[in-house]
């Protein structure tokens, strides 16, 4: 009898309720309006704007509506990112993970010069992809911050991949770690790209640069 | 008193039984009663055109579902219309900063590839008393090509003589250099050019100033081909 009782008890609910089983996820038409005039308006100008689509797995280097460039994402976490409608984002800054190298070149006949007329210049070593860094910091005028992280190109298998994979996680924790400290909180969204995407990410962003989120893509 | 005991316990069997029973009667009424108020949406004073939220049955708001996504549907395709006809119509040329690669295409399809330098993104500071900066940037963007010169003189800004650590010249005639830029320059503003190179080596990498240097033969096909006007995206 008490067994009757709690089997009774923990019987799953079978009604006439199966077609109250979530529904699949359908953007709502609205979104995709919203989405192409914001795009509309960024497309008027003359700048590069980047749209990202995370369900996609895309980021789209665009110039008035004009596809440039097609970024892959390997992945994409999103979950401190609370919005559900497309959002724009002006780009403030942007942070390699470790300070940009600045070398000072003095001219070769620059010490024949009075030291007032010398001139100083200040290199950014970024010639050569191995120059890049593996982590970037985009900050936005709206206090949104993006993480992006590159994956290091790795033609191995087996043991040697599973300990890249190890070592990447722990690099990433320890970029988070980092980033935690410095801006006091994580960033609200991250991507990770291959080695040459977020290379390009970087190099073809600029202060002003206007980022699309379309969460819906 | 044994038996008395036992008819108890059978009766709060009963008892409990029928609360479960019950219990799990009112929760299913609840769900499909959750059901039913689902086919009635509550549709928007904006939809409805009163300033106060209704109820309508399924039947009537599957109309204005259909309606609404019609009209959705118009408004994406018009704003889709819009943007493509933004898309050049003629020859355009792409920059990757990034790659350092100059595309020339028409629609989709790609005309010629080759490979360009692009800005290094380095700083120079001239100190003193009236310090300068400059920033040696490709810019990013939407530009045309706004001229085409052949055996183009250079030109050398202040930046040319802050860097060999001489001082600016009075006399116009003292910046101009022959043979720098190769053969052809075509200018897409702000002073910025595509042109030729001596430094062939370092094709592929970003090391110029802002401007955009290509080989001799890649540089030939590309004057000839594009047109004053014609759109340069670079990236």
């Amino acid at each position: 009898m008490v067994l009757l009782l709690i089997f009774i008890a923990l019987m799953p609910m079978s009604s006439p309720t199966q077609a109250a089983e979530p529904r699949p996820q359908i953007p709502p038409p609205s979104s995709r309006e919203t989405f192409l005039k914001q795009e509309m308006t960024l497309a008027k100008d003359d700048d590069v704007y980047v749209l990202v689509a995370p369900q996609s797995q895309t980021l789209f280097l665009k110039a008035k509506g004009l596809l440039l460039k097609e970024l892959k994402v390997s992945s994409a976490n999103l979950d401190k990112l609370k919005i559900a409608e497309p959002s724009s984002h002006r780009l403030s800054k942007r942070e390699p993970d470790f300070p940009v190298f600045m070398r000072s070149v003095q001219p070769e006949d620059a010490a024949d010069l009075p030291a007032s007329s010398s001139s100083q210049r200040l290199e950014e070593r970024f010639v050569t992809l191995e120059d890049m860094p593996l982590h970037y910091l985009f900050y936005f005028e709206d206090g949104l911050i993006l993480s992006v992280h590159a994956e290091p190109d790795c033609d191995c298998g087996g043991h040697v991949k599973r300990v890249q994979a190890l070592k990447n996680t722990v690099v990433d924790f320890l970029w988070d770690a980092r980033a935690l400290i410095r801006n006091r909180r994580l960033p609200d969204f991250s991507l990770r790209l291959s080695e040459e995407h977020a290379r390009a990410f970087f190099w073809s962003s600029s202060e002003g640069t206007w980022l699309l989120i379309d969460v819906n893509q | 008193m044994s038996q008395h005991s036992k008819l108890s316990r059978f009766k709060w069997g009963w008892i409990v039984l029928g609360l479960i029973l019950g219990i799990r009667a009112v929760a299913i009424y609840d769900k499909a009663f959750s059901v039913r108020l689902e086919t009635m949406k509550t549709v928007s004073a904006e939809d409805a055109g009163e300033d106060s939220a209704v109820l309508v049955p399924s039947a009537a708001l599957a109309a204005t579902d259909k309606r609404a996504a019609a009209t959705q549907a118009r408004k994406i395709e018009a704003l889709q219309g819009k943007m493509a006809r933004l898309a050049p119509k003629g020859i355009y040329a792409l920059v990757d900063t990034a790659q350092n690669r100059l595309w020339l295409k028409k629609g989709d399809k790609i005309l010629y590839e080759a490979r360009v330098s692009t800005g290094s993104r380095t700083t120079l500071i001239k100190p003193g008393d009236s310090p300068r900066k400059w920033v040696f940037e490709t810019p990013r963007g939407a530009f045309k090509i706004q001229s085409k010169i052949k055996n183009p003189l250079w030109v050398k800004p202040d930046w040319a003589f802050v860097e060999e650590g001489k001082a600016l010249p009075v006399a116009l005639n003292e910046r101009m250099e022959a043979g720098v830029l190769g053969d052809y320059a075509l200018g897409f503003g702000k002073g910025y050019f595509i042109h030729g190179t001596l430094y062939t080596r370092m094709l592929g990498k970003n090391v110029t100033h802002g401007c955009i240097r290509m080989a001799d033969s890649d540089l030939e096909f590309v004057y000839k081909n594009l047109p004053v006007g014609a759109p340069l995206y670079i990236f």
